[in-house]
């Protein structure tokens, strides 16, 4: 890598772990209100400067008084942030109910596998573009991963999507594939030694390819990224590999293992940490129970059904463990958090472990139900379901529940002539007339129908789209409210000068791209 | 004595510019001091500076405007630190504070940027990190560009010898 590039990549890992404090905007609120203290020896001179003035004339000084009146000083509004949750803000259907098996972010997409469900192996990745998950392409490929749960087998870094799959051609045989990111196309397929690929990381031009060791133990390839080529191979002791990642100076590979008096009963995970350079072991980390491992921040965790356990990325060892947080054997890291969902025929909500705080937020649902594995994107959770419903999750904030379909927003006061401050509440999280869940990162904006006769709503939203402040007509914008992270959201305006009788309003809710309408408007009325 | 005023669409706009630019602000101040701390204290100082005066920048300017405000900041921060630095040092050698430790030092990142000059360091963060061209960073900075390429070449030859040393 550069020196430059290098450079690149370690500011931008290293200043991720930054992450502002929640009440950041009310200390600036704070600081508006605050009274701007002048050092005494800059009052001294602004005194001075007074005087200076005064003695210029008194005409100067009454002129200076008789000045535009200052604006108010600014009110707060906005509420304390609150607690968040996890929280599903959208469904997209992707694939045929038990065709899913995995699920990566990377290349700025989401990106998941749909099995063709056919002997030959052959399957779709599918691109999603966050955050509104539209396809953005459909690329079949000769392998899809084939994990029925923890997903894995899928991985994009350095401009590429990588898939660890199986041919049969009849003979089952390890392969590998390259999705070039700028093209969409399938620019490699290898086939390499060994029947099952488990799983696949790219990391600085080595593919490093786990294959499960049906035959044999498992064993991991490093593969050129350019040519396919087996550059090195190592075997790791232990019944069938699981998964792979690449972080910090390390490879980090995960083996089941098995016990009982004739070994047949698969029942814990080893970790072995991987030297890129010597390619040899250099720690293994023994988990009591089946483990699913994951890389994310640049930190290394293990879900373990019950525990989650982190690991020293320098040392290869455990180093803490969160116990009794029910992860299942889904986990994703990312984002400053670490994202799971607790076991089959259990609870199965989905979870995040704030990565600042340790502390395990859970969503108030069963998300998780149907879940297979998890990725995480930039300010969500990506979850692929055996249903074939791809499920985004994002942080929201933990409010009382308002039941989609009901619509609270209130104005007050309800009466007043032009000119009159009213102002609209209302509560997040809010949904639309169809029931759809709305984030609270978007805005509420206010319309005042002036002359009501003849004008639909509906021709407001051409397409889902915001109408545009510049409307002609009779219809006015006359306030927004942003979504703060608070279950209140408000905006106050001037009633408009119009004539008296009664005007209805209308709330739209837009985040830049889509809107749609909040439902039954409000009326507001200017008597006589 | 008196108080920041700021009108209602004010402070839309301050809002609007606060969850577009504050975190990524704030990082690429710690970049520059080293102190996610100081960094926020500093970034904050730059909103509520900017707060009466947004609605003469352009929608596409405010963050460039806020970026130069944080740099800006940061150089009089600067002037202040060393000043207290050297009563501090006069006083009792053992109170100067040590600027990266608030960050994570096994990081060889902070440590290559604890070892930078703060100029050179302002270099490599905007180079680097804010991805600006050369003459925008030498606007920033008020030098000129090739003070700027002199500082990021001597900061990547230490990166060099950081990465030696690594290995």
């Amino acid at each position: 890598m550069r020196r430059e590039d290098r450079l690149r990549a370690g500011l931008a890992a290293g200043l991720a772990k930054v992450h502002p404090s929640d009440d950041a905007w009310l200390s600036i609120h704070e600081r508006l209100d605050r009274p701007i203290v002048v050092p005494v020896r800059r009052r001294i001179a602004i005194a001075a400067f007074a005087l200076l003035v005064s003695a210029a004339g008194f005409l100067g000084i009454w002129a200076a008084f008789d000045g535009p009146s200052m604006p108010k000083p600014y009110t707060a509004t906005e509420p304390r942030s609150v607690t968040t949750i996890p929280a599903v803000t959208g469904t997209f259907a992707l694939g045929e109910r038990g065709h899913m098996s995995s699920i990566a972010y990377g290349e700025g997409s989401v990106w998941v596998s749909v099995s063709d469900d056919a002997p030959s192996g052959t399957g779709t990745i599918v691109r999603m573009q966050p955050p509104h998950g539209d396809v953005l392409a459909r690329i079949p490929v000769p392998v899809v991963p084939h994990w029925e749960t923890g997903g894995g087998g899928l991985s994009v870094a350095d401009g590429a999507a990588w898939i660890a799959g199986t041919t049969f051609d009849p003979d089952p045989s390890a392969t590998v594939v390259r999705i070039d990111a700028a093209t969409n196309d399938v620019s490699q397929v290898a086939t390499v030694e060994g029947e099952v690929a488990a799983d696949v990381v790219e990391r600085a031009g080595v593919v490093w390819l786990l294959v499960r060791g049906d035959e044999t133990t498992p064993m991991v390839h490093g593969i050129d990224a350019m040519t396919g080529t087996i550059e090195s191979t190592i075997h790791l002791e232990g019944s069938y590999g699981r998964s792979i990642v690449a972080v910090g100076d390390s490879v980090f590979a995960s083996v089941m293992t098995s016990s009982g008096e004739h070994g047949d009963a698969v029942d814990g995970t080893a970790v072995f940490q991987i030297d890129p350079e010597s390619i040899a072991v250099t720690h293994r980390e023994e988990l009591p129970s089946i483990a699913a491992v994951a890389a994310g921040d640049g930190g290394l965790w293990a879900a373990t059904g019950q525990d989650l356990v982190r690991f020293d990325v320098t040392s290869g060892a455990a180093a803490a463990t969160y116990e009794g947080v029910n992860t299942g054997v889904s986990v994703a890291a990312g984002d400053g958090g670490v994202w799971f969902f607790g076991p089959a025929g259990e609870p199965r909500g989905l979870a995040r472990l704030d990565g600042n705080t340790g502390e395990v937020q859970a969503s108030s649902g069963d998300e998780g139900g149907d879940g297979i594995a998890v990725a995480i994107g930039p300010d969500s959770a990506w979850l692929v379901g055996y249903e074939g419903v791809v499920t985004r999750l994002q942080m929201v904030p933990d409010c009382p529940p308002v039941k989609p379909g009901v619509y609270d927003p209130s104005i007050s006061p309800t009466s007043g002539s032009p000119g009159t401050a009213a102002t609209i509440r209302g509560r997040v999280p809010m949904y639309a007339e169809d029931g759809a869940y709305l984030p609270p990162s978007g805005i509420v904006q206010v319309w005042w129908n002036v002359g009501s006769a003849g004008t639909s709503w509906t021709d407001l939203l051409p397409g889902g789209v915001a109408p545009s402040p510049a409307l002609p007509g009779d219809v006015v914008l006359v306030a927004e409210a942003r979504m703060p992270d608070a279950c209140r959201y408000q905006a106050t305006f001037a009633v408009p000068d119009a004539g008296v009788g009664t005007y209805p309003l209308t709330l739209v809710w837009t985040d830049g791209e889509g809107a749609t309408s909040l439902g039954r408007g409000l009326e507001f009325r200017i008597p006589g | 004595m008196g108080k920041q005023s700021v009108d209602s669409a004010g402070s839309d706009r301050l809002r609007v510019a606060f969850e577009r630019h504050y975190e990524s602000l704030v990082r690429l101040c710690t970049g520059l001091c080293l102190r996610p701390d100081l960094a926020e204290d500093i970034v904050q100082e730059a909103f509520v500076r900017a707060a009466s005066r947004l609605h003469d920048v352009s929608e596409e300017a405010v963050g460039a405007y806020l970026r130069a405000s944080v740099v800006n900041l940061w150089k009089n921060r600067l002037r202040r630190l060393t000043l207290e630095r050297r009563q501090l040092t006069r006083s009792d050698p053992e109170m100067v504070h040590n600027p990266a430790s608030l960050v994570d030092e096994r990081d060889w990142i902070w440590r290559l940027l604890a070892s930078l000059p703060e100029r050179q360091r302002a270099c490599v963060v905007l180079r680097f990190y804010e991805d600006l061209p050369e003459r925008e960073v030498a606007k920033i900075l008020g030098c000129s560009i090739g003070t700027v390429k002199s500082h990021t070449s001597r900061a990547l030859r230490r990166l060099e010898r950081e990465v030696r040393h690594e290995a």
